[in-house]
């Protein structure tokens, strides 16, 4: 997910990295029908390619792969539990079916000995099943959140890079409109455009949410690139022909990596309560449909009477943020090739 | 030397009749890097007399700076220090921060490299020298007021009273200098640390802030403790020199005895990576003699000597660069003229010839070497690379033409991409115009390399993990990727140690040889111009102020201009720079008289 937040600074030593493969390798090699010698020497100086360095980086960082392993898992367990797209998963039960209350409604989980029992989180107060409930609200969370990551990353780097790079006329129109974005109340918008959302779902909900929500990193970006545009090294680059493109993508982004990504894992957590309260406000996601956001707030005065109602989707938003943050953390760190030793 | 400035030092210390000002015996310097300490300087032992110029010599690294920085209790959080300074018998070395304060800009003052950077820029230069004044004394703020203009009348400021209300922008950065210097001076130090004081500046203001330095010194009978990597400073100013490597003294002997009969292989070896100015052409100014503190011009010894030189250039073959009335501008931002910073330069370089361009700094030399590589447009004149203008070529169809030039920038760290592994960086231009395989353009980075003398498994690795000197092998690695005909280097060596400085000269000259391409070579020493342009070009304010060989400009100059130039560039030898002092003297006056 948020590897491909950072896509334009990483596809281009990928290519690299299939042209690089071991396979043309020694098809070249055998070509020229070298000597023992010569296979050694190609091997012990050959070139790491930046992708490559930057996921054996990655890789070693102990939080992000620990963020990643708990990720993973909570996009399963929703996943898995309650399908997706009309694709049954292994619960029995549905998240917008009333029942008969059990006990009050009282979580069945028990750890020793385990045993999910009939409703391991409880029920709501309607009698709904609050696991479905929650797996349900953890799909839905997910996707707006990882959505608005997504486009309020791309948006924001492109306006401020684009900005910052060309400078004269484009930075003042571009600049402009991050302006007028800015003034915009966000949740103003939301409700006139509540009526549109509602009717095609939560995906292009998170798609407007990340329209409005870049403008913050787009002043980042920019700033970062009227600095170092004026380095020597990307006079250097201009003065052996390499392209804008190049110059931005290959010379400047990547030293920008770490601003986007603390941006991108803060535009997630941000996601998740912003959604929360434009659903408080009836103009998110609407019953009978559910996200954790709106689970909270549904049993907001539940609390001292059912505390489980608050307790189970609170802690997913907790664990997903958390993940997402040590995840953000390791992609820096990843990027940045003077990070040797990886801290944790 | 002022009625109501009385003495400062505190009651018990009295100074010896002729005992040292400050007297270091073993002084250690530590760090702690990762929980573990690491030596800074170890077993540091000198004297400094009253009246006397110590100087500390060392390339970075070499401690020169921790040691003396520990004398103030000024060392970063994580270092300590150990052994002993006594300052007129008073140890410092343990000494709690609050004497230390009391001593600090009082009995021993500070001059910092950058006087930019070390005045505030929001008050001005009167303020902040009245306010050094106050710290230290009950003087009235009247008094101190007038013990600042004062000063700045001592450290040779035209208008004192006028220039007391300046800002420090307003002042050029000799001034600076200047305000520093009399800020250091506003208690009567008996010492002053000097911390590299003209590295900063051009050669001609580093001149006179020497020379004011040696006359304050002369003045004041206060010690100096001279921080510097510049062997020419050294020379013209030490008394006594001591020699720092790795933390450690190499030798420590007397000025004149350390450059004629230097003992240690070390002091040697920095001595010899020196440029030296006139080694090459056999001496500078020849024509120039000075009688009675003016100078006279012999101006038949540049006929006779010059007689017979050949036409310089041949007819029949096309210039690598050839430069044609070119008028370079910054445009002006709203009400503001645009700035002109080059003004009618013309010159010429043949194929394989290696041309030096000298100027001060804002005399438009890196603005002319971004020129010549289409980074900048010119507003007039033509630019011709191997007989094709380039100033009125698009981005597109100067495209090809970019295999053939190629620029060297002067901060080795600045110029190289820090995200980018050095193969990648120096692979770039070769697959941004050859369009290789990977594994063709691993084998041409891997040549390069070892065209450059550095291991092949440095592809692998990242500018930040290189020394400076490494770094700008990569730059230069990068710069021939495409064998071009024409190498613009920009100031390839300013940013590095001497004698690192002097391996990377070599390995250029080597490579110019070897592959026989024309080069801009843009430079402010005219030493390490010397060592490798067959021709020099001299820039002042925009324009070509001289250009011949190398030997007629050294020797037989015919501007003004050149001639203070090549008359404050220091000589790293104290009886030779003796001599040179006077000429210089008697130049700079004729100058500042004629301008």
């Amino acid at each position: 997910m948020s590897r491909s937040d950072i896509e334009p600074a990483d596809s281009r030593p990928q290519v690299e990295l299939s042209e690089m493969t071991l396979a043309s390798q020694d098809t070249d090699i055998a070509r020229g029908a070298p000597t023992r010698q010569q296979t050694e020497r190609i091997r012990t100086t050959e070139a790491k390619s930046q992708g490559r360095l930057v996921r054996e980086r990655f890789f070693r960082h102990k939080g992000a792969l620990a963020g990643m392993g708990l990720l993973a898992l909570i996009v399963l367990l929703s996943f898995s539990s309650i399908g997706v797209a009309g694709i049954p998963g292994w619960w029995n039960k549905e998240y917008d079916v009333l029942g008969a209350r059990f006990n009050e409604g009282r979580p069945t989980l028990t750890l020793w000995p385990f045993s999910l029992g009939e409703h391991p989180f409880g029920q709501d107060v309607l009698g709904r099943d609050y696991f479905a409930l929650t797996m349900r609200g953890i799909q839905t969370s997910l996707i707006i959140a990882m959505t608005v990551g997504l486009v309020a990353t791309l948006v924001g780097t492109a306006v401020g890079a684009i900005a910052g790079y060309f400078r004269g006329w484009t930075e003042a129109v571009l600049m402009r409109i991050t302006d007028v974005v800015i003034t915009i109340p966000t949740v103003v918008i939301a409700a006139v455009m509540a009526g549109v959302v509602a009717r095609f779902g939560i995906l292009p909900f998170g798609v407007f949410l990340g329209l409005v929500t870049w403008t913050g990193l787009a002043r980042i970006v920019r700033g970062e690139f009227l600095s170092l545009r004026e380095k020597e090294f990307v006079e250097s680059a201009k003065s052996v022909g390499a392209s804008s493109a190049r110059i931005i993508f290959r010379h400047i982004l990547p030293n920008t990596v770490g601003v986007i990504i603390v941006f991108a894992t803060l535009a997630i957590s941000g996601a998740i309560l912003l959604e929360t309260a434009l659903s408080y406000l009836g103009l998110g996601v609407v019953a009978p449909d559910t996200s954790l956001g709106k689970a909270i707030n549904d049993n907001r005065s539940a609390l001292t009477v059912r505390p489980w109602l608050f307790l189970w989707p609170g802690a997913f938003i907790v664990g997903i943020a958390l993940a997402v943050n040590f995840i953000g953390d390791g992609l820096r760190d990843a990027f940045d090739p003077k990070q040797t030793r990886i801290k944790q | 030397m002022t009625a109501e400035h009385t003495g400062t030092l505190s009651d018990d210390a009295v100074p010896p009749a002729d005992g040292p000002i400050l007297s270091v015996r073993g002084l250690g310097v530590d760090f702690s890097v990762d929980n573990e300490w690491v030596m800074a300087a170890e077993d540091v032992s000198y004297d400094i007399h009253p009246g006397e110029i110590l100087a500390i010599v060392g390339e970075s690294g070499s401690g020169k700076s921790m040691s003396s920085m520990a004398l103030l209790g000024l060392l970063p959080r994580n270092g300590r220090s150990k052994g002993s300074a006594r300052l007129m018998g008073r140890e410092l070395i343990g000494a709690p921060q609050k004497t230390l304060r009391r001593i600090r800009g009082n009995d021993v003052a500070m001059i910092f490299q950058e006087p930019m950077t070390a005045l505030n820029p929001v008050l001005t230069v009167g303020e902040q020298i009245r306010e050094a004044v106050e710290q230290h004394t009950e003087a009235s703020p009247a008094a101190a007021r007038e013990r600042a203009i004062e000063l700045l009348r001592m450290v040779e400021i035209p208008e004192p009273e006028r220039r007391y209300d300046s800002y420090p922008h307003q002042f050029s950065g000799g001034q600076r200098q200047r305000a520093m210097i009399a800020i250091a001076l506003a208690n009567d130090p008996m010492l002053l640390i000097a911390d590299e004081p003209t590295t900063a500046l051009d050669v001609t203001v580093q001149a006179e802030v020497l020379e004011l330095l040696r006359r304050l010194n002369k003045r004041l009978r206060s010690a100096i403790l001279l921080i510097t990597h510049d062997m020419g400073v050294v020379a013209d100013l030490a008394d006594h020199i001591v020699v720092m490597e790795r933390g450690r003294i190499v030798e420590s002997a007397p000025a004149q005895q350390l450059f004629l009969t230097p003992k240690e292989p070390y002091t040697r070896q920095l001595l010899d990576s020196v440029p030296y100015l006139g080694s090459k052409v056999g001496g500078v100014l020849t024509d120039v003699e000075v009688v009675d503190g003016s100078i006279r011009i012999h101006e038949d010894y540049a006929e006779r000597a010059l007689a017979h030189r050949q036409e310089h250039t041949a007819a029949g073959t096309v210039p690598a660069l050839e430069l044609a009335g070119v008028d370079i501008e910054y445009p002006g931002r709203f009400r503001q003229p645009p700035f002109k910073a080059v003004h009618d330069v013309s010159f010429t370089i043949l194929p394989g010839e290696v041309m030096g361009l000298v100027g001060e700094s804002g005399s438009g030399k890196s603005t002319i070497a971004r020129a010549v590589t289409g980074l900048i447009r010119t507003s007039a004149g033509s630019v011709r690379i191997a007989g094709t203008d380039i100033t009125s070529l698009s981005a597109r169809q100067i495209l090809p033409l970019r295999k053939k030039f190629a620029i060297v920038f002067q901060d080795p760290a600045a110029s190289l991409n820090p995200r980018l592994s050095i193969g990648d960086s120096i692979g770039e231009p070769l697959y941004l115009h050859e369009k290789l395989s990977r594994a063709d353009l691993d084998r041409r980075v891997q040549g390069l390399l070892e065209d450059v003398q550095l291991p092949v498994s440095f592809r692998n690795r990242y500018p930040h993990e290189l020394s400076g000197g490494q770094r700008q092998r990569v730059g230069i690695a990068r710069a021939l990727s495409l064998r071009p005909s024409l190498l613009v280097a920009d100031e390839p060596t300013s940013a590095l140690d001497v004698s690192v400085q002097a391996a990377v000269l070599k390995l250029l000259q080597e490579l110019q040889r070897e592959r026989g391409f024309a080069c801009l070579f843009v430079s402010h020493d005219l030493a390490v111009v010397e060592l490798l342009a067959s021709h020099i070009a001299v820039l002042s304010k925009g324009r070509l102020v001289e250009q011949g060989t190398t030997e007629q400009v050294l020797k037989y100059p015919r501007d003004p201009y050149t001639r203070r130039l090549l008359a404050a560039a220091p000589v790293p030898d104290p009886t030779e720079q003796a001599v040179r002092r006077e000429q210089r003297n008697a130049i700079l006056a004729a100058g500042t008289t004629a301008s």
